[in-house]
């Protein structure tokens, strides 16, 4: 029985979820089932990656696409989220999946766009024994990292040069 | 002329091939042409990625003998990485990529396998002004991260290990 890793991709650095989309083409090249849920739809699009998962023919879905709003009380971002956390629940609770990416779902989490503690909960209550997890974004609260099996954070060393003259302790160069 | 980037992801952490693998398939999506030397692993591994790679039609080739801490001749190890070396500085020179990892080169520096002092100065002075280079691995020695455009640290926050979990297929590999 293979058990199911829940993994965090967090940090201010770049490749967290270039890392879960590397991890999705490792998973999908040994003929596991594999989708993407991508809760910000960034600036720069993904186009790239979306473009990639059209062409191997991954599952992709943007959260709140195709969705229209009725509540007006309701912040669009959030709205977006909830859509797009029901629709991750949808396909955790299904049992189809060998692998999921939650990509950049710690921002619901941290803005309260969903409850984090009933994510959390949730989770922990439904999630398949085997299915594994990949939830990418920065600033992971506590109540994920606790939650999660394996937690990477990818630090910007944004000045190389004066980080290694000043010897940062516990930094591996 | 694309302003094109030399790119490190280096540190203890889990995601550093894995993030280089997303930036390939991120190109790849672009219709960009990407391939991946790999200077550690062995073509005789099983890896999740190589399974994806002949799916995809994505270039990923490993130059190495495995793991060197399981291998018994340390002296192989070394001339397999200069061959390795030989074999990049070719496809560096070639101009048939826009964007090529050299997945884990930071072991032959290391190591000292490879002059870190000379492989660097033939970067800087070879590397073609259109080709994105990302180099991954643990302990990559200063005078590359001073060299390079962005360096990513990854570090290790949590790992399931410590709790006992083997690594999974389709996930570590």
């Amino acid at each position: 029985m293979r058990t199911g890793l829940v993994m965090v991709n967090t940090g201010n650095g770049k490749g967290k979820s270039t890392a879960a989309f590397g991890a999705l083409l490792r998973a999908w090249g040994r003929g596991m089932r594999v989708c993407v849920i991508q809760f910000i739809k960034s600036e720069t699009g993904k186009w790239g990656e979306l473009k990639a998962a059209q062409k191997l023919g991954i599952e992709w879905h943007i959260s709140g696409d195709g969705f229209t709003w009725r509540s007006k009380d309701m912040d669009e971002s959030q709205a977006r989220a909830m859509q797009g956390w029901e629709l991750a629940q949808e396909k955790i609770i299904q049992g189809q999946y060998d692998l999921i990416v939650l990509d950049e779902f710690t921002y619901p989490l941290q803005f309260g766009w969903v409850n984090p503690q009933q994510a959390i909960d949730w989770l922990k209550a439904n999630k398949p024994a085997d299915l594994h997890l990949i939830i990418t974004g920065r600033g992971a609260i506590p109540a994920l990292l606790e939650y999660a099996d394996l937690v990477s954070e990818m630090e910007e060393v944004k000045h190389p040069y004066q980080k290694g003259i000043q010897g940062q302790p516990g930094v591996e160069f | 002329m694309k302003n094109s980037l030399l790119m490190v992801y280096t540190g203890n952490g889990k995601g550093k091939t894995t993030a280089a693998l997303g930036l390939m398939l991120r190109a790849w999506g672009r219709d960009m042409r990407v391939g991946m030397l790999q200077f550690m692993k062995s073509a005789d591994a099983d890896y999740g990625e190589y399974h994806a790679a002949k799916i995809s039609g994505l270039e990923i080739v490993p130059l190495g003998d495995g793991c060197t801490w399981t291998s018994n001749d340390l002296e192989t190890s070394a001339t397999l990485a200069r061959q390795a070396w030989q074999e990049a500085q070719r496809r560096i020179l070639s101009a048939e990529y826009d964007l090529l990892v050299l997945d884990e080169f930071t072991f032959p520096l290391h190591f000292g396998w490879l002059d870190t002092g000379q492989v660097l100065e033939w970067i800087k002075t070879n590397r073609p002004a259109n080709l994105h280079l990302v180099i991954t691995g643990r302990h990559a020695p200063q005078a590359l991260l001073e060299i390079a455009d962005l360096v990513t640290e990854v570090r290790e926050v949590k790992h399931p290990f410590q709790k006992g979990l083997p690594a999974q297929a389709g996930i570590e590999f």
